[in-house]
């Protein structure tokens, strides 16, 4: 019994505080102490969106996480193919590199890019964005991977190939196909690294890519609330949209092996 | 696999020696090689060069209104008269800018990013101490006849001389804000000293924006304090350490003396407008601020603060001011913002600045006086009377309009309130 | 060169490009990091000096601010895994049929950006919050600063409960896949053994997950030290986390402060690494009677 009011508390921390940015993007003047709003506008929220910073931040902000989760993906692929055989010697080691960049403290990891990208002279450019991105981004890609490669049975692709399928095929057809929750779950989460950074963007970028995050973040210091609410529903939307079509695969990744 | 091992470790060592070595700065630049502009009095030449560019304006982005000013005002008529792309940069603080362009000059690089920067005070400062300016370009476009450049709360910045490197966009004052279906007008405050009266008579219903860089409002609030505690705001047009010395402590002793009863109790203050807006608005606390001409007009408008709210400002010690663009040395695209700049000034558009029906609600930069033609001194006119009931009146304004101080104490008083009001780092 | 020697050239091939993507720009901003706050390469410094760390730490606040966020990290990463690990064991102990959902919940609180969730809970919980208006509708407050204040409070608590709701999520997501495999089992025997749940949950399960636990805690040890969002949005004035401290000093227009940025950044790696390495020592303190036992 108390377990279930514990689920049912956790949830609601969870999506009450979605709902309330949810009322505050459609609303108008909403303050203290109206519980719901007295004004509704969709107004704020249209203009908003229809803004060209808007748009533009969006199309960034999709187009550097695509491209990170391509250039992950194919990165990561051979890495956790090969992570995912037992034998392999250094394979903890490799792993604890891996994890490198989530034991550094984000304000350090943060600061350094964005001297390291100055040095070469490409800061502010997207491609340095999307470089910066793939430091944090390639280890939940290649995590992820792992863990579907290991409960691939490799002898399919053993048994294509050895009837005569050349290895493109083999690719193709047999692995790609069999792994492909895996693929889904790897992909999703690297995109969704991509979408959430908002501090690497800003040093990286030198603020001239402009993401969603970061339109968020200025919202905070000088936006209203319908402003906050609708660009705080643009930064979540996509990445529950995304969750929720891989939950099985992601869950598969969790479950017995 | 020892080969493999090796080359593991080469490349690991090879990584740890760059990082090592590329952490000094990066090679002197050659001499900027500043686009061949043609000379600001040859106008034409300009409009004509401009043609086809785009100009980068990075500007402060926090506020929609202003951003959508922007894009509805200028973008299309530059669009329109001079084939000129406005791109706008949003930055979550002028420094942000300053910062950009600092750093390109250290990467040695001639044609920078920014074009145009929504800029004065510490940040112009920075930037003309470095050199990093364009200088004698303000007083010679067409529309500059229209700046009153002889007064000096407009050629001085901070009590930084402007020496032609930046031109006016638009005026601020600062006044407080007050919501009419709470206070009654008979029971504001003041002056200063009433303040306190008034606040510890109502404790947690009034606080102030953290004075920081990029918190200038906060820091403006400050200086008033000192202004008024001091007997006068002129003494403090030159910088005068003993001055400070002397009356600093007892600006300390006031904000401290404030302290208890402010929201809070003073261990905390709201880090910007915005976060001052929304306590005025929920009812935590009884007062804001604004520096538009037009009152909390706009925030109205934007849904900010409650339709009852209304500006006012004390007897004395208002501090109002001028605020400009400039343009880097390292510009790209120099020819299309200095028409920017130029077009700005045009009275046509400084007329529009005013009306709170688009957003922006900051005062003129130009001297509505030397506008000749008699349309665009109508609007002006118009511009001016319809600043909404929300707007302070005019006459109480000026009255008590002084010009801020010298840029020396912009950090003391900013530094100083850290270390004696507020106690953190 | 023999098949396997080959084979395992072909395995080093396929795992260098993703290590090397990773691990260049982290040594490398780690070793630019630590010689920049020395001085090296900053304007108006010459010579390697510790002038960054002394102005650091001689600048008024820093002790609170220090002492600030330590209290922040360790607190959150106290509460995420006890919350996280617990949440692991309901799920492997008593499997319902809402799990799909719950695990979607839990895959989107990880995912959601930390500037969007600060947001979020800002407008919920602060004394102005929709939790303060469902209070004062029920008539047991009719002013705002008679809610309590849990975010933009004195003790952080708005950034502890931020880190925590998502922290714990993602070391859910971390510890299923041992509790899976190895812990239930492990919880089967012991139950057989007579161990009451408590027990099947502390002596058992707990260390069962702890290879994938401590690397997991000190993510967050080190997010909870090192990260901006959270205490941008949700802070106060005075104590300001680290974080925010040192990027202020990193974008101040006077170049020479940005060495104290550096400095900052190197003190909270420094202190990562020492609470990594003492985590390490204990696990290892703790996992040598069970193999002694096992005799």
């Amino acid at each position: 019994m108390t377990a279930r009011l514990a689920r049912l508390g956790a949830i609601g921390a969870i999506v009450v505080p979605i709902v309330v940015l949810a009322l505050g993007a459609v609303s108008i003047r909403w303050f203290f102490p109206q519980v719901l709003p007295a004004e509704w506008s969709g107004e704020p929220a249209h203009d908003l969106l229809t803004a060209s910073v808007t748009v533009r931040a969006l199309s960034s902000g999709l187009l550097v996480a695509t491209w990170v989760t391509v250039i992950a993906l194919f990165v990561a692929w051979p890495a956790a193919k090969v992570l995912a055989r037992p034998g392999l010697r250094w394979r903890g080691i490799i792993m604890a590199l891996l994890l490198l960049p989530s034991v550094v403290p984000p304000i350090g990891l943060a600061m350094g890019i964005n001297v390291a990208l100055l040095n070469l002279g490409v800061e502010g450019t997207t491609a340095a964005v999307v470089a910066a991105h793939l430091v944090p981004a390639l280890p939940y890609t290649v995590a992820a991977l792992a863990a579907a490669f290991i409960r691939h049975d490799g002898r399919i692709d053993q048994q294509a190939a050895s009837l005569g399928a050349p290895p493109s095929y083999v690719l193709l057809h047999v692995t790609i196909p069999a792994l492909r929750g895996g693929l889904a779950a790897a992909a999703v989460l690297t995109f969704i690294v991509s979408w959430s950074q908002y501090l690497l963007t800003l040093l990286a970028g030198s603020g001239r890519v402009v993401t969603v995050t970061m339109l968020l973040f200025n919202a905070v210091s000088g936006g209203n609330p319908s402003t906050i609410g609708t660009l705080a529903l643009v930064a979540i939307v996509p990445v529950a949209v995304l969750v929720a079509l891989v939950v099985g695969p992601l869950e598969r990744t969790e479950g017995a092996a | 696999m020892t080969i493999r091992r090796r080359l593991v470790a080469l490349v690991a060592v090879l990584t740890v020696v760059a990082a090592a070595c590329s952490t000094g700065s990066s090679p002197d630049g050659s001499a900027a090689d500043r686009q061949n502009v043609p000379e600001v009095s040859e106008w034409d030449a300009v409009v004509s060069q401009a043609r086809g560019q785009t100009v980068r304006w990075y500007l402060w982005g926090g506020s929609d209104s202003i951003n959508r000013f922007v894009d509805e005002t200028y973008a299309p008529a530059l669009e329109e008269r001079y084939g000129i792309t406005l791109e706008r940069v949003p930055v979550a603080d002028t420094v942000d800018a300053v910062n950009q362009v600092l750093a390109e000059k250290e990467a040695g690089k001639d044609r920078g990013a920014v074009d145009l920067i929504w800029i004065n005070g510490e940040n112009f400062k920075s930037l003309k101490d470095a050199g990093l300016l364009r200088t004698d370009w303000a007083e010679e476009i067409p529309n500059a006849r229209h700046v009153d450049w002889d007064d000096p709360s407009l050629n001085l910045d901070f009590g930084v001389p402007v020496d032609g490197a930046e031109s006016p966009w638009s005026s601020a004052q600062f006044q407080f804000v007050y919501d009419t279906a709470r206070t009654t007008e008979g029971d504001l405050p003041r002056s200063y000293a009433q303040l306190k009266d008034w606040a510890c008579a109502n404790p947690g219903r009034f606080t102030y924006i953290a004075p920081g860089p990029g918190a200038f409002q906060g820091t403006r609030f400050a200086k008033g304090a000192l202004f008024e505690l001091s007997g006068g705001a002129d003494q403090w047009a030159t910088f005068d350490q003993a001055r400070w010395d002397e009356w600093s402590p007892e600006l300390w002793a006031y904000l401290n003396q404030l302290k208890p009863c402010l929201w809070r109790s003073g261990t905390t203050y709201p880090k910007d407008e915005n976060e001052l807006h929304k306590l005025f608005a929920n009812d935590e606390v009884d007062l804001t601020i604004t520096q538009a001409a037009v009152g909390p007009g706009s925030l109205i408008d934007e849904g900010l603060v409650p339709k009852t709210s209304k500006a006012f400002t004390f007897d004395a010690n208002s501090i109002g001011d001028y605020n400009y663009v400039a343009i880097p040395s390292n510009a790209p695209n120099p020819a299309a913002a200095l028409v920017l700049a130029n077009l700005i000034l045009d009275p046509a558009m400084q007329a529009l600045q005013l009306d709170p029906a688009n957003g922006f609600g900051l005062g003129f930069g130009i001297d509505a006086a030397t506008v000749t033609d008699e349309d665009d001194r109508k609007a002006l006119d118009d511009a001016a009377a319809s600043r909404g009931t929300a707007a302070a009146p005019i006459d109480e304004l000026a009255a008590s309009r002084v010009s801020d101080g010298a840029a020396e104490y912009q950090d003391l008083v900013e530094q100083g309130w850290r270390r004696e009001v507020a106690g953190g780092t | 060169m023999t098949a396997a020697a080959g084979g395992a050239t072909r395995a080093w091939g396929s795992v260098l490009p993703a290590t090397l993507i990773v691990t260049v720009p982290v040594t490398y901003a780690l070793v630019q990091g630590i010689g920049a706050s020395v001085g090296v390469g900053v304007q108006g410094a010459d010579g390697y000096s510790l002038d960054a760390y002394r102005r650091v730490v001689a600048s008024p606040g820093f002790d609170r601010s220090l002492a600030f966020t330590l209290w922040i990290a360790a607190a959150s990463t106290f509460l995420a895994v006890c919350i996280g690990s617990s949440i692991a064991w309901l799920w492997t102990t008593r499997p319902g049929r809402t799990r799909r959902f719950d695990a979607g919940i839990v895959h989107l609180t990880v995912s959601i950006p930390h500037v969007a969730w600060a947001v979020a809970l800002a407008a919920t919980l602060s004394q102005s919050g929709w939790l303060a208006r469902v209070t004062a509708a029920t008539g047991l407050i009719d002013r705002p600063d008679q809610f309590p204040v849990i975010v933009g409070d004195q003790l952080g608590l708005g950034i502890i409960i931020h880190i925590v709701t998502k922290e714990a999520a993602f070391i859910t997501i971390v510890a299923l896949p041992l509790a899976n495999r190895r812990a239930r089992a492990l919880v089967a025997t012991a139950a057989t053994l007579g161990a009451t749940r408590f027990q099947q949950f502390r002596l058992v399960f707990l260390p069962a997950l702890a290879p994938a636990l401590l690397p997991a805690a000190v993510v967050v040890f080190a997010f909870g030290l090192g990260s901006y969002e959270p205490p941008a949005i949700l802070g106060v004035s005075n104590p300001r986390a680290l974080s925010v401290v040192a990027l202020d000093r990193f974008r101040d227009p006077d170049l020479s402060r940005r060495a104290d940025a550096f400095a900052i950044s190197t003190l909270l790696g420094v202190i990562t690494l020492t609470v990594a390495v003492a985590l390490w020592l204990w696990a290892r303190r703790w996992a040598r009677p069970a193999a002694d036992s096992s005799r």
